[in-house]
């Protein structure tokens, strides 16, 4: 019975104070921009790292002599854990492969014939630049098959893509927190203002018998309904410039064959909830300094 | 607990003193009875407020207990407080009303607290008006009412979810001799329908010629 009237009541201080309200609603809506803006970029810069990651896969050279053993050690690289794919190249996919290359110069490659080509796998791993330590540990699983003549993968690539993709991620971390506790020191100030606006109705309150639920409760289901609209106005912003420059790089050839990812839901609904949660404690922690709760 | 069901508020030994050493109130002790009008009088700073404050908890004793109504005031928690609240009307002399809202915003937000619907609120609000003389004014803006008119609003807010005691601290404070007289006389009909009422004053003229029981308080100590 008593929820309903908290409700009317928050609708009406919301309408009553709605200059307060709706500032704290756009301070709340830049500070989920700043954090989707960099979040989005992490994820395309994951995306591509990935792309790249995906590109440095194992190459397996098999001992010469053995391609009956094929179709067996196909199976034994499929079954490995963290594989994403395995492909065959036969000494004839080499020397094509070679060739390919060379084609404005055949003549180096006159003569010769795929025999000297031992036959191979390109062995992809999947998050390769997420976990660099996974394709080092399969690497070295496979080196250690006794058909096995030779295991190579771009180490220093994988690691130093590893490594700036988890700057990229300590970097918006930071700058995560850093807008957060702006956008919490912001809350808490608004709370204020309205607390102290609102000073002598809240004294009436206690004087008359309120709980601290019910004066607490109103205010906390405002800063709810800021969080929400500031998150909506900020998400509305970002998912619009996303489809804006997704159409802007779809002319560009080399930009449009990375592609652009836009913010998972799941980023979306993270942020959301650290949003609110932040919102909401700071709200309560200001409340109850301000009622001596 | 009180030894007669009868005794609504009873002091024993209460002594107030603020920080970092003013003595507001020195060993207070007096009961009062169920039903009793009960005058508190003395110069200003003699300590009348603080004895109100003590009532409904806005200040807790340095010593001694006090009763209200079966309960030990300063002994209950943080959130019992409400509950004892909405035993205790009080009305002020600044009257305490939301200006900006009409009478029936500020008279209803004691039953509205308690989860009382908007109908119910309504009828109620309209029986407690007619009572202190505001029939028809429900819709007004409280900044239109005049002293006199607000008090009453004041009083209609206390009084609406049926207290056992009201604490009206210099409710004539702020109004003219007419105003008082009808503020008096509002008190009065309250008292006479079973409502105990401590009325702190410093005009003597209020009970000059009555015959209800004065407590006289000066320098924080209660004299005969």
């Amino acid at each position: 019975m008593l929820f309903p009237i908290m409700i009317k009541r928050a609708i009406r201080d919301f309408r009553a104070n709605l200059g307060i309200q709706l500032g704290t609603c756009f301070v709340i809506a830049l500070s989920v921009l700043v954090v989707s803006f960099f979040s989005t970029l992490y994820v395309n810069f994951l995306n591509i790292t990935e792309q790249l990651g995906t590109k440095l896969g194992i190459v397996v050279y098999i001992k010469s002599g053995n391609e009956d053993q094929v179709p067996q050690i196909y199976q034994k690289l499929s079954k490995l854990d963290g594989v994403l794919s395995v492909k065959y190249i036969s000494p004839k996919d080499a020397l094509k492969k070679l060739k390919r290359y060379f084609k404005d110069e055949p003549q180096i490659l006159e003569g010769i014939k795929p025999s000297i080509f031992p036959p191979s796998f390109e062995v992809q791993v999947k998050q390769a630049l997420l976990n660099p330590e996974k394709l080092a540990q399969i690497a070295k699983e496979i080196s250690s098959w006794p058909l096995v003549e030779k295991v190579q993968y771009g180490r220093g690539w994988v690691q130093s893509l590893s490594g700036i993709s988890k700057i990229v991620k300590l970097l918006l971390m930071i700058s995560a927190i850093i807008v957060l506790l702006a956008m919490a020191f912001v809350v808490a100030n608004t709370i204020k203002l309205t607390l102290y606006s609102r000073k002598n109705e809240i004294e009436i309150l206690r004087l008359v018998g309120a709980t601290s639920g019910f004066i607490r409760i109103p205010f906390m289901l405002e800063t709810l309904a800021q969080s929400l609209i500031g998150c909506l106005i900020a998400f509305s912003i970002v998912y619009l410039g996303s489809f804006y420059f997704r159409n802007l790089i779809s002319h560009n050839v080399i930009l449009a064959s990375i592609g652009f990812i836009f913010l998972p839901i799941k980023y979306t609904l993270i942020i959301t909830s650290i949003t609110i949660f932040v919102c909401l404690i700071t709200t309560l922690f200001s409340i109850n300094r301000a009622l001596n709760l | 607990m009180l030894i007669e069901d009868n005794l609504i508020v009873e002091f024993k030994k209460v002594s107030k003193i603020y920080p970092p050493n003013i003595p507001a109130l020195k060993d207070i002790s007096f009961v009062i009875t169920r039903g009793e009008f009960v005058f508190l009088t003395g110069p200003s700073g003699a300590g009348k407020t603080t004895l109100l404050k003590l009532l409904f908890r806005a200040e807790t004793p340095s010593d001694g207990e006090i009763w209200v109504d079966g309960i030990e005031v300063s002994s209950i928690s943080r959130g019992q407080l409400p509950f004892l609240r909405r035993k205790i009307g009080v009305v002020f002399q600044d009257f305490k009303l939301l200006q900006d809202r009409s009478v029936l915003e500020n008279v209803g937000l004691s039953l509205e607290i308690m989860g009382y619907g908007k109908k119910q609120i309504e009828k109620r609000v309209k029986q407690i008006l007619n009572a202190v003389g505001l029939k028809g004014k429900e819709n007004v803006c409280v900044a239109q009412l005049s002293g006199g008119e607000q008090q009453r609003v004041s009083i209609a807010r206390a009084v609406i979810n049926r207290p056992s005691i009201l604490l009206a601290d210099e409710p004539t404070g702020n109004l003219d001799k007419q105003r008082t007289k009808e503020v008096i006389e509002l008190l009065e009909e309250l008292n006479a329908m079973g409502t105990t009422i401590i009325l702190a004053t410093h005009d003597e003229s209020l009970f000059k010629n009555t015959h209800r029981r004065v407590l006289f308080l000066k320098n924080g100590r209660m004299e005969a």
